[in-house]
């Protein structure tokens, strides 16, 4: 159980922190991302 | 490569861990919580309750119900302003007095939305409010109370997830998510504490009207440049716990994962927007800016770079070959994760009862 929260968290985290690239490359490409 | 790998674990330690505990303590040891008060009655301020939606018919009259019903002992308005909406929410307020405007306006985003309902607006405190979420009976004393110590520009409540109520019932992602919020709120409390949080939640924030400028067509973020903007003015904006909002936090990672890339862009975007924010002596939240908004940026760059420097140094010394070996494990168990995620999203079927009915 314990091991599937922390799986879940680490999930959430490279999640989290994938957006950033993405949301870099969305700004970039002058894609909509606010819809 | 040394110094990639030093410089990166420096960075994701300091954002995700030393700055949140020095938040803390600082907050502690200088806690300047606001001078809020009840008004006398006949004083208080007039509220402006903005509400932008697209194609929310089947929401808004629940939604505007649960402002109606909200005690609060000086004058509201609410205005609702439909953005392109081709769902007749004209006829979905028909059944609401006088205190309820349906402003109408061309497809154009949220801010330009929320531009047309600011103008329209003639309360002094304005509070945003979206439709999807419900606010818990008292929120509007509690943030308008804010507004009683004059260095308060804005003043946000605190928006519970149901999987923070109930994270047994939770999918994968919400698990996550429900941790992360929490987290993020305790920073917050700390930072108002010290003076300012770093922006609002969009669905439970106030604002002095006198503070508001046109919002941008193309902003990402309203909750963080509108306040921000407050906080470059010299104000601050605190952040009340106890005016709340409910709602559902995301079902699944892809969700999740377009609003964090909306937030995280809109995060990039306001530094082009607002590029004050940067400099340390007009910025008087500059260091918290910096580690948290700012830090948030950095550190998805400093973990590609820690995994490329741990493992072309592994074969240096045992401390970069155990850093490897944790980040693959880390990497391994959110794979795990993301396959949970995938498995739980395939039989779930998410029955939540929430503490003010359903909202959706």
């Amino acid at each position: 159980m314990m091991l599937r929260r922390i799986a879940r968290v680490a999930f959430t985290f490279v999640v989290m922190n994938l957006s950033a690239i993405t949301g870099l490359a969305a700004l970039r490409r002058g894609r909509e991302v606010w819809r | 490569m040394t110094w990639v790998f030093w410089l990166s674990a420096l960075v994701v330690l300091y954002v995700y861990a030393g700055y949140p505990l020095l938040a803390a303590v600082w907050g502690k040891t200088r806690d300047r919580r606001p001078r809020k008060r009840r008004f006398e009655p006949g004083s208080w301020p007039t509220l402006s309750i903005i509400v932008a939606a697209r194609n929310e018919a089947a929401r808004l009259p629940g939604r505007v119900a649960n402002l109606l019903d909200q005690e609060y002992p000086g004058p509201r308005e609410i205005i609702v302003v439909s953005d392109g909406s081709t769902d007749d929410p004209a006829r979905a307020l028909a059944r609401f007095d006088a205190r309820v405007r349906l402003i109408e306006v061309p497809s154009g985003g949220k801010p330009l939305a929320l531009n047309a309902g600011v103008a329209a607006a003639r309360g002094d405190v304005l509070v945003f409010a979206d439709a999807r979420q419900r606010f818990a009976p008292g929120a509007l004393i509690e943030l308008a109370s804010n507004f009683a110590d004059p260095q308060v520009g804005g003043a946000t409540g605190e928006l519970i997830l149901d999987c923070e109520l109930n994270p047994a019932a939770a999918p994968s992602v919400g698990d996550g998510v429900g941790l992360y919020w929490k987290y993020e709120k305790r920073l917050r409390r700390a930072e108002s504490r010290i003076w300012s949080t770093m922006g609002a939640t969009g669905a439970i924030y106030a604002l002095r009207r006198s503070l508001w400028q046109p919002l941008p067509a193309t902003a990402l973020l309203d909750d963080v440049l509108a306040p921000m903007r407050a906080v470059l003015a010299g104000f601050r904006v605190v952040f009340d716990e106890t005016a709340v909002a409910y709602d559902r936090a995301s079902t699944d990672a892809a969700t999740e994962s377009r609003r964090k890339t909306r937030t995280l862009a809109g995060n990039y975007q306001i530094l082009a927007l607002e590029p004050r924010l940067l400099l340390p002596f007009v910025n008087p939240v500059w260091l918290q800016y910096v580690s948290h908004k700012v830090g948030r940026l950095v550190v998805p760059w400093a973990l590609i770079g820690l995994l490329i420097s741990s493992a072309a140094l592994a074969n240096d010394g045992w401390l970069y070959a155990a850093a490897l070996v944790l980040q693959l494990l880390f990497y391994g168990l959110a794979a795990l994760g993301a396959w949970l995620d995938r498995r739980d999203g395939q039989r779930m079927t998410m029955k939540i009862k929430f503490p003010l009915g359903e909202t959706r």
